[in-house]
């Protein structure tokens, strides 16, 4: 039978992205080394008309992997400004690795008993701001717009994002 | 005949249909996403028919869309994207992929086949009265091998054309060669990066359509292995806004020999080693040479019970007896690309020989399972 040496630096990357493969899908490890951005940090306001809405329900919701939904939510303020801190993911220990993947997006309005779709987006990217090529991210709502978005932009609701 | 999808194009459906899994209104997504790309006007993604797939024992998901050619230049045009997935578990398992019976009957990937076979009727169903004058097939990663067992499938309704990006060896030679001469070559647009480890996988005999036939084989990241390299993001950056012919393709290393020797000592010289891209490209075309000269490759045979492992096993001890040095320098490339070092001058063994193949074949199948799972998670 033949005798194997490994060789000392090899064998180490072998058995790190042996031991790395194994850990990749970790997910929401407190152990990720760097995080995934699902939904990036977004503000905005949401008028009736032009005028203010206050009290508006925002909910947030970002999909991956066919059944994982992360959520969150605010309310707007008196003059009907709204905002939300980035949705993220642990990359897990392999998150050094470039990678792409795909996350579903959508940004409901919820005001007086009824649902408006104000954002939705597939995100290619897991950089944060990947949605808007890394502007700032504003939206600005108006509940009597059309929900056709921007082809452009690639994003459909009655939100239309603030280019400055 | 219509002619092609511009490349750009494809690959912004091939990406474009990732958004179907992840949204309650996904073909309206999928349409905006591609929108982004640049390409929304020819074909009416948002009224597009989203089918379902199923993989393994994973529940069935979105798995792409059917969508037509609106009035104009596309009328009477039919777009059917597949996305790939991130199910890296068994169909990746190379040198005992399981073999299933493509719809025209030849060896085919089970694990894609049922994919395939899974969207099959969904497709039929979409273009039932359609009559169709074009089938554009596209498809990346897995979705790229499902696209061409579909497109096998449904070359009857149509003119086929078909475009993969990354995608895996779908089936064994018979079947590349039956949807290569039912589709034609140059209906055939498969496009991948050299260092994107997931067309290497399966290996042999699983081979890549078209054959005969070139494809665009484009520079990735780095010289190493890349998981990068398999992203959609990055086959859109490379193909850009080229057009087939203007594709920055770079040319086939074609072999100017056709011994194993010469394909080692090329081997032998490249300076990189451990995970060598390239390196690993000549490895499995070395082993694919010993197996033709063994008689392994049969086109269309299906040995049940004995997998490719077990034959290139025997295949290589075989080969000890009358070119042993051919093995053994088989071997040392082997254990280089692996990162191993070897002591020269002992017999080698089925036994070794079946480890060692079984390592490289799983580094390779880890590498490209891996690639895939950086996707959809």
């Amino acid at each position: 039978m033949w005798r194997l040496y490994l060789k000392k630096t090899n064998s180490i990357y072998v058995t790190a992205a042996i031991s790395l493969m194994l850990l990749a899908d970790i997910g929401d490890s407190a152990m990720a080394f760097g995080k995934d951005t699902l939904f990036s940090a977004v503000a905005g306001t949401v008028t009736n008309n032009g005028k203010p809405v206050t009290g508006a329900r925002i909910v947030a919701e970002a999909r991956t992997g066919g059944d994982k939904r992360h959520t969150q939510e605010t309310t707007t303020d008196a003059s009907g400004r709204f905002s939300l801190k980035a949705i993220e993911r642990g990359r897990g220990l392999l998150g050094f690795l470039p990678k792409q993947f795909s996350a579903g997006q959508k940004l409901f309005i919820v005001h007086e008993g009824k649902e408006h779709v104000g954002w939705s987006f597939s995100k290619s990217s897991p950089e944060a701001l990947s949605e808007t090529n890394g502007r700032d991210f504003v939206l600005e709502c108006d509940l009597t717009n059309d929900d056709g978005g921007s082809r452009e932009d690639g994003y459909w609701g009655i939100c239309r994002l603030v280019k400055r | 005949m219509a002619g092609e999808l511009k490349p750009g194009q494809a690959a912004a459906y091939a990406d474009g249909v990732y958004a179907t899994l992840d949204s309650s209104t996904p073909s309206r997504d999928a349409s905006f996403r591609i929108s982004r790309s640049g390409f929304g006007g020819e074909f009416d993604i948002d009224n597009s028919t989203v089918f379902q797939g199923k993989t393994g024992a994973a529940v069935q998901s979105n798995f792409g869309f059917v969508a037509f050619g609106r009035p104009g230049p596309r009328q009477g045009e039919v777009v059917v994207a597949v996305r790939g997935t991130q199910t890296g578990a068994d169909w990746l398992s190379n040198g005992n992929a399981a073999i299933d019976r493509s719809p025209s009957g030849f060896a085919v990937h089970q694990g894609f086949n049922q994919l395939a076979r899974s969207i099959h009727p969904q497709v039929q169903e979409a273009l039932k009265g359609r009559n169709p004058s074009t089938l554009h097939f596209i498809g990346h990663s897995l979705g790229g091998a499902a696209a061409t067992i579909l497109a096998d499938a449904l070359s009857a309704a149509g003119g086929v054309k078909l475009y993969t990006f990354g995608a895996p060896r779908a089936g064994y030679s018979g079947h590349t060669g039956y949807v290569t001469s039912t589709l034609g070559q140059n209906n055939i647009f498969r496009t991948y990066h050299d260092t994107d480890p997931v067309p290497m996988v399966p290996v042999f005999p699983f081979t890549h359509a078209p054959s005969p036939g070139s494809a665009n084989l484009l520079k990735g990241t780095g010289a190493i292995i890349s998981f990068d390299a398999h992203s959609m993001t990055n086959y859109i950056r490379s193909v850009g806004t080229a057009d087939w012919r203007g594709l920055p393709r770079m040319p086939y290393r074609r072999f100017s020999f056709d011994t194993v020797d010469d394909v080692l000592k090329q081997a032998g010289q490249l300076p990189g080693g451990y995970l060598d891209a390239l390196l690993m490209r000549l490895l499995v075309k070395a082993l694919s040479m010993i197996m033709k000269g063994a008689g392994i490759v049969a086109g269309n045979i299906v040995q049940e019970g004995v997998t490719v492992l077990d034959q290139l096993v025997v295949a290589l001890q075989h080969g000890w007896n009358f070119a042993s040095e051919t093995v053994e320098a088989l071997v040392h490339q082997i254990m280089r690309f692996l990162g191993l070092m070897v002591d020269y001058g002992r017999r080698i063994t089925a036994q070794f020989l079946r480890w060692l193949l079984d390592k490289l074949f799983a580094v390779i199948a880890n590498m490209a399972s891996l690639a895939i799972n950086r996707f959809v998670r």
